[in-house]
């Protein structure tokens, strides 16, 4: 028995779910959120997503999707083109590399691998924006960004997990 | 739901490696477009600000809608706040009205000892400045950048380079213009450069972002008097920006340098003025049909 097409299409839009939810979470962390001093350290909620999405359903959140999404990021932030797209390539690489590690174990290790991962992707965005412009950028900023990042990430995995229940369950 | 499907036969033993190597090949792709992108926009590329402009201008009805529930949300936050020290905050009004009314009468009077002595002397008038005021609907934050984005642009007579103020005083500059959007780039980004003068001992100097909340003041001559406290105002110098307008007090001088607190609060800017600042004969009004050269206000 052939699929009908309306079950494919069902499929097709549960599978643009991870792409179209980190796009949204992208949007919202741009808003002006104007508690004081919080959008100076607002989380990388992009790192977070693409994380997430390439331990538990990489082939929803294949590279290129990966690439795009960063892009957005750059021309929403002002930061130099192609910066967040190599820091989020980054993450989504190391993660697929190391899936075998994370997928089907305690939470614990998942925020331990997302900890290394990410603060890697942060040192390494760091260093690329101080050869962009030639000068020593205070790193307190960075590694406050980084702390809450790290922490929120349980929050937003849960997040990303009831979402992963509640439409991808059979994708 | 598992059913046996095509990938399962021979054809996946063969599919398999070369779509593991054609992800791969992707991967390694990508990473060299990232990279060459991050060397391309070093080169300040005309298409580079062109894909950056369209990008913002694409987000800002997004933008624009969704910022204005979390603007209110603020608001309330705040009068919520504010509710506690009514009284107190009152009294302080009233003393500061009284005090400002004072200000007013002289600032009447000397407005118009002025007009009347340049009119004497026949000095040349500084161009009329016209505000465009707009709404800042994303703060990109992040320790890398300063900058807003509004939701005025080049249809609403936003040009590059204008100057852009907030309630207290200077914020930095426009950037980049699109269709209906624009980004400021604020005093405190790394890449900001005004030229600067300090109210007392007209001294001129440039304000220098770093990063930090608090801009350095440099070039300043080596026997310059400057002390905490001092005013700081933009120069005018270079033509873009209209001069005299506020932007801080000196706050620390230490032998590393001099730093700048500016009037402005950088967590609660909301709507900001652009303004229309309009040299005789340095723009020319067929390409800026914003100006006011175009719109005849400035004409006497």
């Amino acid at each position: 028995m052939n699929p009908g097409l309306a079950y494919r299409l069902n499929l097709m839009l549960r599978g643009t779910v991870p792409a179209l939810l980190t796009l949204l979470l992208i949007l919202l962390v741009n808003l002006r959120i104007g508690l004081a001093g919080l959008a100076e350290v607002a989380p990388q909620v992009a790192m977070m997503s693409v994380f997430y999405w390439t331990v538990h359903r990489p082939y929803l959140m294949a590279a290129p999707v990966v690439f795009v999404l960063g892009l957005v990021e750059d021309i929403l932030l002002g930061t130099p083109l192609g910066l967040n797209a190599l820091a989020l390539l980054v993450i989504s690489g190391i993660a697929e590399s190391q899936r075998a590690v994370f997928v089907g174990q305690a939470f614990i290790v998942n925020w331990v691998g997302f900890t290394i991962i990410c603060g890697f992707a942060v040192l390494l965005t760091w260093l690329m924006v101080c050869l962009y412009y030639l000068t020593l950028i205070d790193p307190t900023v960075s590694l406050i960004q980084l702390a809450i990042t790290i922490l929120l990430f349980p929050l937003f995995a849960a997040f990303f997990t009831q979402v992963r229940q509640a439409v991808l369950r059979l994708i | 739901m598992m059913r046996p499907t095509a990938n399962t036969g021979k054809a996946a033993t063969v599919a398999g490696p070369i779509r593991v190597f054609a992800q791969r090949l992707t991967y390694i792709l990508l990473m060299i477009t990232a990279v060459s992108l991050l060397v391309l926009g070093k080169a300040d590329l005309v298409l580079m600000e062109r894909v950056r402009t369209i990008g913002v201008d694409q987000a800002a009805p997004f933008l624009s809608y969704f910022s204005q529930p979390i603007a209110s949300i603020n608001r309330g936050i705040d009068r919520l706040r504010a509710l506690g020290d009514l009284a107190a905050e009152n009294e302080l009004l009233r003393a500061e009205n009284a005090r400002l009314k004072q200000w007013q009468a002289v600032s009447r009077r000397l407005d118009q000892e002025n007009t009347r002595l340049r009119n004497l002397m026949n000095a040349k008038r500084d161009p009329l400045v016209l505000p465009i005021t707009a709404r800042v609907i994303s703060d990109s934050g992040g320790p890398f950048v300063k900058t807003l984005i509004i939701n005025a642009g080049r249809r609403d007579g936003v040009r590059k380079g204008q100057a852009v103020l907030g309630e207290d005083g200077l914020i930095g500059r426009v950037a980049q213009v699109g269709e209906r959007a624009a980004r400021i780039l604020l005093l405190t980004d790394l890449n900001s450069r005004v030229p600067v003068l300090l109210e007392n001992s007209r001294q001129r100097a440039i304000l220098t972002g770093d990063n930090t909340d608090r801009p350095k003041i440099e070039f300043l001559p080596a026997n310059a008097q400057v002390s905490p406290g001092d005013r700081v105002v933009t120069s005018g110098d270079g033509g873009l920006l209209p001069p005299g307008r506020p932007i801080g007090v000196v706050s620390s001088v230490t032998e590393g340098g001099v730093r700048l607190q500016t009037y402005a609060d950088w967590d609660r800017i909301e709507f900001v003025s652009v303004l229309r600042y309009d040299l005789p004969r340095l723009t020319r009004p067929d390409q800026n049909p914003g100006d006011i050269g175009e719109s005849g206000l400035g004409q006497q």
